[in-house]
């Protein structure tokens, strides 16, 4: 079994934190990725628009520059670009892919082999027939190891270029662009071709390569401290509004567990609220309910005592009193032993009484209160002594009304007075008489009242006093059993927060009262 | 009821001698009324005597050890539904057992008592079957 509140595992809000810290991580990282592969898409498509502007500037440059013959214009502005925007090196080259024209004077007349990359566009596999390129073609590529992009524009055949000479106006003399060629005069340029040549630019990409890696080590660093701060924002909330609720909660739970149900848990907000409500209203039942085990179980034992007390005391004291009885009615010889007996007799009944009373402050202890039929309980006792011998001659008039409520009551107890105070009115009525009994409900004072009427011979003085002094009770041997009887029949009542009293009446018997909070 | 000529059969059940004694004792001067008195010391006993032989009136202590009151005096009666039974009781009673056993008790004496109350319960029980 699990133990609860053992610090062996993480708890809820390290838990919930790191579950969001890695969604945000995940959620991150893919946005993170997905924005750099975009703009480095975007990034090469604009350093090969570049290019691309940049070559055809130069075609337009060419154009220009060869109608006018102009080759040292070509070179110088070819010369002239490298440095700027990156660009690593230019060159023109002829249709053949000898190099004309370059920002490396180096590599002029050196033709450029078909395997290389930028011709495979048109010259799959190095063949010398080109497929065929439409117009507007542009052949370019990315070398990743070096970090350049490689670009050729072709430049095409135009009416301008085999139709015009190329004797520059101004000189008059016809200059040979491409000196393999021998053409003594007219149009240079053959008609019958598509492609004069092509523009070479190389530029490098180690700028743009840069600017990528920063905007990486920029994303990863903003995407962890998004997560570190997120995550600890949700650790301090969620520990603030669940982690501490429920840290409670388990404290209760273990608490609960050991048998103490003595822990409220502070109410939170929202579920958690009901939650700690229902943990305290559970824990309250709990509660509620081991008391009555208590208490029930104090009761049965309590039960268990009273019955072993009576069964040892009341069975030998049957004993003594009818044998001192019969004794008295047969010392009728010799010294007359009679007084003797009697003084046995009344010793024993004595103790008898002391034993029934005592049992019943016993009972006091653990009094249990319920809703309770008042009106049931007289009409019960009442039941109970019409079948002792005493009530042989008494004539039992009841008027119980019918609007008694039920009130909070230990039942058992409230018996135990009617029965007292019957016994005592049929002790007091020992030829016979009329017991009344009223019950009434007083709205005024909110209390059942009850009245015992006999028409006896009158309870003791001695009695009587019991009433009006409440120390007296515990003090048995002074008192008749009356005395006794009513003082705890006293103590019962106070203990439902009522009142007890007694009178003599004028024309004889007594009258007890006892009124019963509802 | 044939009047005072035969003397009221009595029995007696209770676990302690001194009781059984001392009931044979109250009764034993024959008057008030006139009873023959058996007696038993445990349940087992007493309803063997309940069907062997004819009582008219049963004493008896429903708190017997290891005996379930409410179901012998349910026996008793139900051998003999004309037997008058008078339950001897010590100040305790469980109020479900005090409940069962009123509903089959002709009336109840409280231990300890003395020679008029045992008789006036007699005699109280055998007047109003007169």
């Amino acid at each position: 079994m699990a133990k609860l509140g053992q610090p062996n595992y993480l708890s809820l809000s390290t838990r919930i934190s790191i579950l969001l810290g890695s969604i945000i991580l995940i959620t991150m990282g893919a946005f993170s990725i997905f924005s750099l592969m975009k703009q480095e898409e975007n990034s090469f498509d604009a350093v090969t628009r570049n290019t691309l502007l940049l070559s055809q500037s130069i075609e337009k440059v060419l154009r220009v520059s060869m109608f006018r013959n102009r080759r040292d214009e070509i070179s110088a502005a070819l010369k002239d670009i490298v440095g700027e925007h990156g660009i690593l090196s230019a060159r023109i080259l002829n249709d053949r892919g000898i190099v004309k024209f370059s920002s490396q004077p180096s590599e002029l007349n050196w033709q450029i082999p078909l395997s290389n990359k930028l011709c495979q566009n048109c010259h799959p596999g190095g063949s010398g027939t080109a497929v065929y390129a439409p117009n507007g073609f542009y052949s370019h590529y990315f070398d990743k190891a070096k970090d350049v992009l490689h670009s050729s524009l072709p430049v095409y055949n135009a009416p301008s270029c085999y139709k015009s000479n190329c004797h520059a106006s101004e000189s008059g003399i016809a200059q040979n662009l491409i000196p393999d060629v021998n053409v003594a005069s007219g149009p240079y340029h053959d008609s019958t071709k598509t492609i004069l040549g092509f523009i070479e630019i190389n530029v490098s990409t180690k700028g743009v390569m840069a600017d990528l890696e920063r905007t990486r080590y920029q994303l990863v660093i903003l995407t962890l401290i998004i997560t570190l701060l997120a995550s600890a924002l949700a650790y301090f909330s969620i520990r603030r509004l669940v982690g501490k609720p429920v840290k409670n909660l388990v404290e209760g739970t273990r608490r609960v567990a050991q048998g103490d149900f003595t822990y409220e848990i502070p109410a939170g907000k929202g579920e958690l609220k009901i939650l700690a409500e229902s943990f305290n209203h559970m824990q309250n039942q709990l509660q509620m309910t081991e008391a009555q085990l208590i208490e029930s179980e104090k009761l049965a034992s309590a039960g268990r005592i009273a019955n072993q007390i009576a069964n040892e005391i009341n069975n030998p004291l049957t004993g003594i009193i009818i044998y001192s009885e019969r004794l008295a009615e047969a010392s009728g010889t010799g010294r007359d032993m009679s007084e003797d007996y009697e003084t046995i007799r009344k010793q024993a009944l004595r103790i008898r009484d002391s034993v029934r009373n005592i049992l019943s402050l016993a009972k006091l202890e653990t009094s249990r209160f319920e809703q309770t039929d008042v009106a049931a309980i007289i009409k019960h006792a009442i039941s109970l002594v019409e079948k002792l011998a005493g009530f042989r001659n008494i004539h039992i008039i009841s008027k119980l009304n019918s609007n008694l409520p039920i009130i909070s009551a230990d039942p058992g107890l409230i018996k135990q007075v009617m029965l007292n105070l019957f016994l005592i009115s049929s002790e007091n009525m020992s030829a016979g008489g009329v017991l009344n009994i009223s019950a009434v409900f007083n709205r005024e004072s909110n209390r059942i009242e009850v009245r015992i009427d006999d028409s006896g011979k009158g309870i003791s003085k001695a009695a009587l006093a019991v009433l009006s002094d409440e120390h007296l009770n515990t003090n048995l041997q002074n008192i008749d059993r009356t005395g006794i009887s009513l003082a705890v029949c006293k103590d019962i009542i106070a203990l439902h927060k009522g009142k007890l009293t007694a009178e003599l009446k004028a024309g004889g018997g007594t009258s007890i009262t006892f009124e019963l909070p509802a | 009821m044939t009047g005072m000529r035969r003397p009221t059969r009595v029995l007696v059940i209770d676990s302690e001698d001194i009781v059984l004694n001392s009931v044979v004792r109250a009764l034993e001067d024959n008057k008030h009324p006139a009873c023959e008195v058996t007696t038993a010391n445990s349940a087992v006993d007493g309803l063997k005597l309940v069907r062997e032989k004819i009582f008219d009136v049963i004493l008896i202590d429903v708190s017997l050890p290891g005996v379930n009151g409410a179901e012998l005096l349910r026996r008793i009666k139900s051998t003999n539904p004309s037997i008058y039974v008078i339950v001897m009781t010590g100040y305790t009673l469980d109020k479900a057992l005090l409940t069962e056993v009123s509903k089959n008790a002709d009336g109840f004496l409280l231990k300890p008592f003395t020679i008029g109350e045992i008789k006036s319960a007699l005699s109280s029980i055998l007047k109003s079957s007169a």
